[in-house]
């Protein structure tokens, strides 16, 4: 199929590769252009259809990405380039967003473009909002997980706890549900760590908000839903500091 | 008309008017029993103690004008009932029979009493006097002083006086035989005292005793001394310990910066890096022949970086170079969206400047400014005659770009201010953002460096 694109990069040889990469993955796909600022792009969405989807670098000529989304709705998907930007990366991970990091590899750009090929044209404005919020200071209050054909969108503070299952994540909600989610729980542990969440074990990731008891001699805590958690000996110190028990 | 009284001595009967003669004019008793006019015209009394022989005239106006008043005290001369005299020989009744003498025999009592010490009580108890100088606590200091001056006639009209010749400015004059001092403060005294006998001879030598009351241990020289040693001790160590925090203030002051300059010396700044390698593999990919040369100044730029982390200040010839691989490689990435003026006098490159600032002055500004080709980011840097390098930019801020922390900035002024007690200078006006950063001459280096 012919997908368009546009290239959004303030770097003149980090544009001219991501175009080699995208001709020499899929020929057929038609890049509209590069812009290298805020500017240009708000100038291009008000002028041009949407594309099928952007690559958009994080760091642009004048400001971050981000300041776009401010004043254009993206309805299309967007696959964030950065070389380093922990910040940026947590507020797209906590949304669930693509993102490539620089040096681009093809084999990953080749993936995220199938993902998008396979996904029907998904609304993600919310995304993007939350993302706004997220950049401007705005704790933010749900956390998207991705699944087969849409983005789910869960309150954090109705997650009791999460634990590892190889590299799927469970996601044990206050109202007793449990979600499977295709994520690592490390990957839960870097964006989660800030907002009231801390990994006492290796398989486990708790919210503080829902322990209900401390178990000295077994070392372990119970959680408000009734589940028995463990705790790691070398996590425990860090716990019940956390906790406000020390 | 003269009256003897039993009690209140001689009265003198005038006209409309009445004199009294007692004690106190140097009667000898106020208990007089007879009177005797004699022959010149003076009076002779007779008491229970003795004789008194009062010697007067009579002015114009036939007032009585006492003279003198002698008295003669006697062993064996007591309960006078009667006198008389004739010239010089005085007859007188007494209880032991008829007593006379002879005037003109009987001389005045030229012997100076010699007067003693007899006692001391100290707080009410008494003290044998063994040594002249008595030593005293400070809370015995109640005391009472006992003296006798020996006189053989009339004993008892026996003056005295005395003094504290520390405390007191004149003599005080009593009859009696001692003396109390109820709180006396501490210090070294002497106590004198001498005798008149009833004719008016005083004691040829002075009875003395000197005595010492200890000031208590705290109002001691020594205790003074001690105490104000402890004091100054004291001082010195509050003043020690002060000093001693300034000074670990100011250590850690220049520890932390040493560090928050080192961090930023060591980041490898990852951004940085990885959009390098970004450019890399697309120079690498298309074979284009920038690639080595790019490489090579990469690695020159990484090299140097961890090379002169732990240098202070250096040679401006070594941060400029590292400026220019580092602007080489941005204008790779950025074309003609930067432009940089150089100005550099070469006698300046041997002048020392702090290592890395320039560098991290030049991140900042890319960092927060608009590169674009409609307006790009021109920066000038060039020395002055003042020994000073100005680093200077068109300000085109980014949007949405948090406000700079000015952490490196800051850092750098609290190195050159702590080391060389000098201070870079920043201007930010509408249109520019300004830097000078002093540079010093090798003599400062080497002499100024601690």
């Amino acid at each position: 199929m012919n997908m368009k694109t546009l290239i959004i990069e303030d770097e003149l040889p980090a544009a001219n590769r991501l175009k080699n990469l995208l001709n020499s993955i899929d020929e057929t796909i038609e890049i509209l252009g590069v812009l290298p600022s805020i500017e240009k792009a708000l100038d291009w969405f008000s002028n041009n259809a949407f594309p099928d989807f952007i690559l958009m670098d994080i760091e642009l000529s004048d400001g971050k990405c981000f300041e776009i989304f401010k004043q254009v709705k993206i309805p299309i998907p967007i696959i964030f380039t950065t070389a380093y930007d922990q910040y940026a990366l947590k507020a797209i991970k906590l949304n669930a967003l693509d993102y490539l990091l620089k040096p681009i590899d093809k084999g990953e750009l080749a993936d995220a473009l199938k993902k998008i090929e396979k996904t029907a044209k998904p609304d993600l404005s919310a995304n993007f909002s939350a993302l706004v919020d997220l950049v401007n200071g705005i704790k933010p209050k749900k956390i998207a997980i991705k699944e087969a054909s849409s983005t789910r969108f869960i309150d954090i503070e109705s997650i009791v706890r999460l634990q590892a299952d190889s590299n799927y994540t469970l996601l044990f909600l206050i109202d007793k549900t449990k979600i499977i989610t295709p994520r690592t729980l490390k990957d839960y542990e870097d964006i989660l760590s800030d907002l009231g969440f801390f990994r006492v074990h290796n398989a486990h990731l708790i919210n503080l908000n829902f322990v209900e008891k401390y178990f000295k001699d077994s070392g372990t805590i119970e959680m408000s839903n009734g589940n028995t958690i463990e705790v790691s000996r070398n996590k425990k110190k860090e716990l019940l500091l956390k906790l406000g028990i020390v | 008309m003269w009256i003897a009284t039993r009690d209140t001595g001689l009265i003198l009967m005038t006209k409309n008017h009445l004199r009294f003669f007692n004690t106190t004019n140097g009667l000898v008793s106020n208990f007089t029993h007879c009177l005797n006019l004699d022959y010149q015209g003076n009076i002779w009394v007779g008491t229970n103690t003795g004789i008194s022989n009062i010697m007067l005239h009579y002015d114009n106006e036939r007032n009585c004008i006492i003279d003198s008043i002698k008295n003669i005290v006697l062993p064996n001369l007591k309960e006078i009932n009667c006198i008389t005299s004739i010239k010089n020989i005085v007859y007188s009744g007494t209880n032991t029979g008829l007593v006379s003498f002879d005037l003109s025999k009987l001389g005045i009592n030229k012997t100076p009493p010699p007067v003693y010490i007899t006692g001391l009580k100290i707080n009410n108890k008494i003290v044998s006097i063994n040594s002249q100088k008595i030593n005293l606590n400070y809370d015995e200091n109640n005391i009472v002083i006992n003296y006798v001056g020996l006189t053989y006639r009339d004993a008892s009209n026996t003056l005295y006086r005395y003094k504290i010749k520390e405390l007191d400015t004149g003599w005080i004059y009593t009859q009696y035989t001692a003396v109390q001092y109820p709180k006396l403060p501490p210090g070294s005294y002497s106590f004198v005292v001498s005798a008149r006998n009833s004719d008016g001879v005083w004691s040829k030598d002075y009875a003395t005793i000197g005595f010492t009351i200890d000031p208590p241990l705290w109002a001691t020289w020594w205790a003074k001394a001690s105490f104000l040693l402890v004091l100054v001790l004291l001082l010195y160590w509050r003043l020690h310990i002060i000093l001693k925090r300034e000074r670990i203030k100011v250590e850690t002051n220049r520890i932390v910066t040493d560090m928050q300059l080192r961090e930023l010396r060591e980041q490898m700044d990852p951004h940085f890096l990885f959009n390098n390698l970004n450019t890399l593999s697309y120079l690498v990919e298309n074979k284009l022949p920038d690639a080595p040369i790019f490489v090579n100044e990469l690695s020159k730029y990484f090299r140097y970086s961890l090379q002169s982390r732990n240098i202070e200040f250096t040679e401006l010839r070594n941060e400029l170079q590292q400026a220019e691989r580092y602007i080489h490689l941005l204008k790779i990435r950025y074309g003609n969206k930067l432009l940089v003026h150089w100005d550099i006098k070469d006698a300046m490159l041997e002048y020392f400047i702090s290592n890395h600032s320039l560098q991290l002055l030049l991140e900042n500004i890319t960092k927060h400014n608009i590169l674009s080709e409609e307006n790009p980011l021109v920066v000038e840097i060039k020395t002055t005659e003042q020994s000073a390098l100005i680093v200077k930019n068109n300000l085109q801020p980014k949007a949405g770009n948090e406000e700079s922390t000015g952490l490196g900035l800051k850092s750098i002024d609290e190195r050159y201010n702590l080391l060389y007690n000098k201070n870079i200078k920043i201007l930010r006006t509408a249109d520019y953002f300004y830097v000078e950063l002093p540079l010093l001459s090798p003599y400062e280096y080497e002499n100024t460096y601690n």
